[in-house]
């Protein structure tokens, strides 16, 4: 579902139904008529999809591109085999049972739940690219176009395509200079703010070629990111794993969350999570240090630190075991300390609380200083940008922005602006 | 041009959430459910539903005790049996009377899941799926006996209340195999949708928004007290069908007033009304007739949910035993034969004894 390497993609035949492809025509999951017993389904469906190339393994599922094969839509299979000790594996459950729930654009829809005899298939809405996979190309790209410019005229090359889009449509036209299918070129349908195509030349020919998107990719895909979430959230569900390798991106620019197999619904009262959850490079400060009862906050955290990758290429915090991931965020964020004077006290219980060293450490004052370092952004011109990033990667977990109020950051006013 | 295009959606996308800026309610979330659109009914429809179920399973049965009875113990059966036999399966399990039995082992579900000591929406969840893969499973398919663990373990692993399947096997003393076999068949059977939203988070939320509603008018222990009997009752509601006819808060507000309903009538009325709703229309202003208009068709869903909540279709021990035993025979129609059988030998032995006791008298 996640993956899906431009050397597949050149393989692929098939030919594209623009008028099925929008999700609602494939609301069969939303069934009033309750008298459609599952059993007849069954077989309908065992020659409803056909499979395609395989696309990556993980822990429970594997997944593959398949076709349906009434329509001609492209689908994500992600087969779960069945555990002869567990049954259905607890994961799987966890996912069909939220992903039932949520119809989203920013997040991956569940079109079908398949049953064949030793095995589950989800279909899912089909995506290009997860977001990690998407920056490499672009970096690749980049480095690519550098090379041939400095063999060529400067004139020429301001006529170039920004990477962003390139890459996009090497996927979707299979190949290079082979633009005759019959779509919209990608070039013409980039994300909403334009790609400021002069910045990314300005970029290419310094020495040292960006790893990160284009700024206004970074907000195009910040926005669609906390949207998806929030809707989450709303439904009362934390995804509790959100990283790049789980955002997935279609030829559209659309940015949609994926792989719920760690959410859970969250009621009243929340504790006592389990503290093993959210991959260890985007898991937040507070259940790193030990916290069980976590809310909202766990996600938004993550969130940060995706926004902050978009933008540099690289995880912010890279730490190699977790007390060296706390390390390196207090590093850049700065230590909660006792003296300070905003300070709910937050940590003094945690586990890993250890206030006779922090208390002597730096301060978390100048935090957007240390970011706009990091990144190399500007603290004028990109004020909003590290504003919102300091409001996500608070320490303190209620001090945190909530998705909602994130939304409504100035940093997306442009956003907005371009309605009116 | 198509690149305006994208980005006018984007724009819309940002002004969704900038000017509809409402909150979620979790009305808009239970609309917007699996539980709403495929797991709500009208009595017509769940009915229909279940009679033409019942219907189909005694067609498809009766072709098949026929050719059993025909072909492999026609010659040993005299006309006598052979009557009875058509009698016998002629009927079916009908709706009712698989209803019947279902509650009765969705009520053992409970009784195991109490001793499990699961929290409350695990149990419920266990209820839930018990009910409705027997809205679209006969009886006689598959034995409700056989399916009580397999609806505990999966609503523990869907509700995330963790367990092994070997843990879980060995607590309730059953094979492990047996609980896993008939999962997937249960999971298809609900659709594959899982989420319930249960009735303990409105019963929570009543319980602040009484408290703070009747501020100073009420006993704060006292409260707690009808807050754990209406729990109780609520947990039992899922033996009834107001599952499926009423959103969760309707239901909860109804196991409410049925434990105290001067508390919670007063406490309504202060709510929606401000006035007392004996007031006689002609007296009231234009808003204060829209509140008591609100007000009584509250009322009404109310009263019609008490009646389903109030509604048991458990058997009494002896149709329970009769329908357990006409399960039976469908499953092993042999076995009826051999009881009718025995049943004659009794009844001769009874009519001969009255004779042999005349001939000693004589």
């Amino acid at each position: 579902m996640s993956t899906r390497d431009s050397q597949a993609s050149n393989e692929r035949q098939v030919p594209r139904n623009p008028s099925v492809s929008s999700s609602s025509s494939f609301n069969t999951t939303n069934n009033n008529n309750s008298t459609t017993a599952a059993n007849n389904a069954d077989e309908e469906i065992d020659g409803k999809y056909k499979q395609l190339e395989k696309l990556g393994k993980g822990t429970y599922a594997t997944v593959y591109t398949g076709i349906n094969k009434k329509t001609g839509q492209l689908v994500a299979l992600k087969e779960i085999k069945l555990d002869q000790e567990e049954g259905t594996p607890s994961t799987a459950i966890r996912e069909i049972s939220l992903m039932k729930e949520l119809k989203h654009e920013n997040i991956v829809r569940l079109y079908d739940v398949i049953h064949t005899e030793e095995k589950l298939t989800l279909v899912f809405e089909k995506m290009d690219n997860d977001l990690r996979k998407y920056m490499d190309l672009v970096y690749k790209e980049r480095l690519k176009m550098q090379q041939q410019n400095s063999q060529q005229v400067t004139n020429e090359a301001s006529s170039a395509v920004p990477p962003e889009v390139s890459v996009l449509r090497n996927i979707i036209n299979g190949s290079e200079g082979n633009n005759v299918s019959g779509e919209t070129p990608i070039s013409s349908i980039t994300g909403p703010p334009t790609i400021d195509s002069s910045a990314s030349n300005e970029r290419m020919y310094t020495a040292n070629v960006s790893k990160g998107l284009d700024p206004s990719l970074v907000k195009f895909f910040a926005f669609q990111l906390i949207n998806g979430t929030n809707y989450c959230h709303e439904n009362k569900i934390l995804h509790r794993d959100l990283k790049p390798q789980n955002l997935l991106i279609n030829k559209n620019l659309q940015l949609k969350l994926g792989d719920f197999g760690l959410a859970r619904a969250f009621g009243l009262p929340v504790s006592s999570f389990s503290s093993d959850v959210v991959t260890l490079w985007y898991r937040s400060i507070d259940v790193l240090l030990g916290s069980k009862s976590y809310f909202t906050s766990i996600d938004t955290w993550s969130i940060g630190c995706i926004i902050a990758e978009m933008i540099s290429g690289v995880p912010l915090f890279k730490g190699a075991n977790e007390d060296d991931q706390i390390l390196k965020i207090f590093q850049l964020i700065g230590y909660p300390r006792e003296r300070d004077l905003v300070n709910s006290g937050w940590y003094i219980n945690l586990p890993k609380y250890n206030g006779k060293i922090w208390d002597f450490a730096n301060s978390g004052l100048d935090t957007i200083h240390a970011l706009a370092n990091t990144l190399k952004l500007n603290l004028e011109t990109d004020f909003l940008t590290l504003d919102l990033l300091v409001k996500l990667l608070q320490l303190d977990p209620l001090r945190r922005l909530t998705t909602l109020e994130a939304l409504e950051h100035p940093y997306f006013n442009d956003l907005r602006r371009s309605t009116i | 041009m198509s690149s305006t295009k994208t980005s006018d959606k984007a724009a819309k996308t940002a002004d969704n959430i900038l000017f509809t800026n409402q909150r979620v309610t979790d009305d808009d979330i239970y609309r917007n459910s699996t539980q709403f659109s495929a797991w709500s009914f009208t009595k017509e429809s769940l009915n229909e539903i279940r009679v033409e179920l019942a219907n189909k399973t005694r067609l498809r049965y009766q072709q098949k005790i026929e050719s059993y009875f025909m072909e492999e113990e026609a010659e040993t059966l005299n006309d006598e049996e052979k009557e009875a036999i058509k009698l016998e399966f002629s009927l079916g399990i009908s709706a009712e009377e698989q209803l019947q039995i279902v509650t009765l082992y969705t009520q053992k579900v409970q009784v195991f899941c109490t001793k499990l000591k699961l929290p409350s929406e695990v149990v419920a969840t266990s209820m839930l799926f018990f009910k409705k893969f027997y809205i679209t499973n006969s009886v006689i398919d598959l034995h409700p006996k056989n399916l009580i663990f397999t609806c505990i373990f999966l609503a523990c692993k869907s509700e995330n209340h963790f367990i092994s399947a070997e843990t879980f096997a060995a607590k309730v003393k059953q094979d492990k195999q047996k609980i896993l076999e008939n999962e997937f068949r249960l999971l298809e059977s609900l659709k594959f949708s899982l989420m319930n939203h249960h009735l303990f988070k409105p019963l929570h939320g009543f319980y602040l928004d009484i408290q703070s509603v009747l501020q100073g008018k009420i006993d704060k222990n006292y409260l707690g007290t009808v807050y754990e009997k209406s729990k109780k009752m609520l947990i039992n509601s899922y033996l009834s069908d107001a599952f499926y006819y009423y959103s969760p808060p309707h239901i909860t507000l109804t196991a409410l007033i049925m434990e105290d309903e001067q508390l919670i009538l007063k406490y309504l009325e202060l709510k929606f009304l401000g006035f007392d709703p004996e007031t006689s229309s002609d007296s009231l202003t234009e808003s204060q007739k829209i509140s008591k208009n609100m007000y009584d068709k509250l009322m009404k869903t109310v009263s019609s949910c008490k009646t389903d909540i109030k509604t048991s279709f458990l058997p009494d021990r002896d149709t329970a035993w009769k329908i357990d035993a006409r399960i039976h025979y469908f499953i092993d129609p042999s076995a009826f034969v051999k009881r009718f059988r025995a049943q004659k030998e009794t009844a001769s032995d009874i009519t001969e004894e009255p004779d042999q006791k005349k001939q000693k008298v004589e």
